[in-house]
């Protein structure tokens, strides 16, 4: 972690007057005061996460007579082996469908960002104008008021020309997904506000053409910032829940959440007890652990690389 | 042309994945029993706005713009101020475990609080366990009945999925707030405490004024999402035993899922995308009209 510049600044700069023992015993009510508020904070945004990693490792019977205390004994690899088991490693195959889903998803989506962002930006064309207008209106609207729309759509499609079906099939998720307006925003307000032309006019007088341009000198410096888009799409279309569950009623070509929630829907009410899926019994420790298995992929992508994702928010929505 | 060519593949995208489906979304509204048959102009839109359900749904989601939008806003910028405040200690312990929900899939935060919402199961119902004599005490409930009674019912139901819905993502705005609260105020806010300030006056004289443009795409995000409230709502169906027609948008993928009605279904859409985007419209100008008197 680097040390924030602020914390070692400010106990200089605040004003602090001469001779206040109750002064100094605000300040010190004062701080303890905001440290138990951040701590009861923490204990709020964290105590679900921890208890579900906790749960993730007892015994199913442990899970429902002792919901509070640690495992009696430690049931992990167990209760993944099992999850991965029911209908026959229904989990394992929503998962690589997920991967496969977020992959193409964020390829795509990083494509149309770098090339559309950088032209919009630097070679701008009738009606260019308009469509960055579009996507900046495109960008407060939510995925799920659109995709009913695009249900519709693709259904009316499919009735016009029977061959052509794309319903239930993964590029019904995986194209609609990769339209992502905020990433092709930041892509274009990068070039627009910090890129210096000068750059390309150069590359042009040596006679470099449009794509030599681009591949050589735009795309190299736009590194950083498609790594941003690549793990925000990243990000969202593994969350997505709405789009999926429209457009892909297939089991096995479901991503995880989707696969997921059909399993807590075959639980009556989320009491003990287990339902059928499959051939096999859900418990609640099966959704328990297959929920934290779904959460680790995406944790680690986002935590490791919040940096990324902090800088996409400041360059694109915020202060633009 | 260069360029026309480089945005071409966006361009395509933008129109197959976006515009037409919304100008079909209208057409289809527009017509009754199908896209061929009868045309009845915008009797589609009278017909939604009287049907029973979805008066219900829009009074629900009112209910939760209402108390969901204001508590959202409020609880992270307290924290991202609290986080940038001199005093105290553990910021960056905070900011880092304020984040962790965020990364996690709606779908799995969503029932994992309804498993926490479970009596049986729940780490707040094992306190109970923990002291068995609360029960004992006859004005209290018996512990047997605390077991049962489950914590959520309709009546707190949009309390309960409000709280899901700041537990997950106040996080990533905590980020964002606190991110711009440090990239911009230092010399703003060291000046003003020279002077004398007291920390109230810096945070309501100089801190919110920074924030107020974040604050109100922050807000635009945070209704816009509220109002189009789906995902949360079909994942807690079958445990809770909510109505297919719970929110506006619910109503929407019913009638065009089980009941295969397109035309009602793309009116009610329609209503909804106009809300949003009239929403963003308003908040936009209205940032530009302050910026503009700043400037």
């Amino acid at each position: 972690m680097i040390p924030n510049p602020k914390s070692l600044v400010t106990p200089l700069n605040t004003p602090t007057k001469v001779g206040g023992s109750a002064d100094r015993l605000r300040r010190q009510i004062a701080n303890n005061t905001i440290t138990s508020i951040l701590l009861l904070y923490c204990a709020y945004f964290f105590i679900p996460i921890l208890w579900m990693m906790i749960a993730a490792t007892k015994t199913p019977d442990a899970l429902t007579q002792n919901p509070l205390g640690l495992a009696g004994q430690f049931h992990l690899l167990e209760n993944i082996q099992h999850v991965f088991s029911i209908g026959s490693g229904q989990y394992l195959r929503w998962l690589q469908n997920s991967l496969m889903y977020t992959v193409s998803i964020s390829a795509l989506a990083s494509v149309l960002a770098a090339t559309a962002g950088y032209a919009l930006a630097v070679y701008p064309f009738r009606g260019s104008r308009l469509i960055v207008g579009i996507t900046l209106i495109a960008m407060l609207v939510p995925s799920s008021a659109t995709a009913l729309p695009l249900f519709y759509a693709f259904s009316a499609i499919t009735a016009a020309f029977p061959q052509v079906v794309i319903l239930n099939t993964p590029l019904a998720f995986i194209l609609p997904a990769s339209l992502n307006p905020f990433g092709v925003y930041l892509i274009y307000l990068y070039f627009k506000k910090q890129f210096p032309p000068e750059l390309l006019e150069a590359a042009r007088i040596d006679g470099a053409g449009h794509l030599l341009t681009f591949f050589r000198i735009a795309l190299p410096s736009m590194a950083g910032l498609l790594a941003t888009v690549a793990i925000l799409a990243f990000v969202n279309s593994w969350n997505n829940f709405f789009l999926p569950w429209l457009m892909v009623s297939d089991q096995n070509l479901q991503p995880v959440p989707i696969g997921l929630a059909t399993w807590a829907a075959s639980q009556s009410s989320l009491v003990v007890g287990g339902s059928t899926g499959g051939d096999q019994f859900i418990t609640l420790a099966d959704l328990i652990t297959g929920g934290a298995l779904a959460v680790v992929p995406v944790a680690l992508v986002f935590t490791l690389l919040r940096r990324f994702w902090v800088r996409g928010f400041l360059d694109g929505g915020v202060k633009g | 042309m260069a360029g026309l060519l480089f945005a071409l593949p966006y361009v395509v995208f933008l129109c197959l994945f976006l515009l037409l489906p919304v100008v079909y979304s209208i057409y289809t509204s527009l017509f009754s029993d199908g896209v061929r048959n009868a045309f009845v102009g915008l009797g589609n839109y009278l017909e939604v706005l009287k049907d029973n359900n979805f008066q219900k749904a829009l009074r629900i989601i009112v209910g939760y713009i209402v108390v969901g939008v204001p508590l959202f806003i409020v609880l992270a910028l307290a924290l991202a101020l609290l986080i940038d405040s001199p005093l105290g200690r553990l910021k960056h312990f905070s900011k880092f475990v304020f984040f962790l929900p965020f990364a996690m899939p709606p779908a799995v935060s969503t029932f994992m609080w309804a498993f926490i919402y479970t009596p049986e199961v729940s780490p707040y119902g094992g306190i109970y366990r923990l002291f068995p004599f609360i029960g004992d005490y006859q004005f209290f409930l018996s512990r047997h009945e605390l077991l049962s009674t489950p914590f959520i019912t309709l009546e707190n139901l949009t309390f309960a999925i409000v709280n899901i819905i700041c537990w997950q993502n106040a996080g990533g705005w905590i980020m964002v707030l606190s991110a711009v609260l440090q990239n911009t105020s230092q010399e703003l806010v060291d000046a003003a405490r020279i002077d004398g300030a007291n920390e109230w006056n810096v945070v309501r004289h100089i801190k919110i004024p920074l924030l107020s443009d974040t604050l109100m795409v922050m807000g635009v995000s945070t209704f816009a999402y509220v109002s189009q409230l789906v995902a949360e709502p079909i994942m807690l169906t079958s445990s809770l035993q909510l109505s297919k027609y719970y929110t506006p948008n619910y109503w929407a993928s019913t009638q065009a899922f089980s009941s295969g009605n397109f035309n009602l279904s793309a009116a009610a859409v329609n209503l909804l995308i106009l809300v949003v985007v009239l929403a963003s419209g308003i908040v936009l100008r209205a940032s530009r009209s302050i910026q503009k008197q700043r400037s």
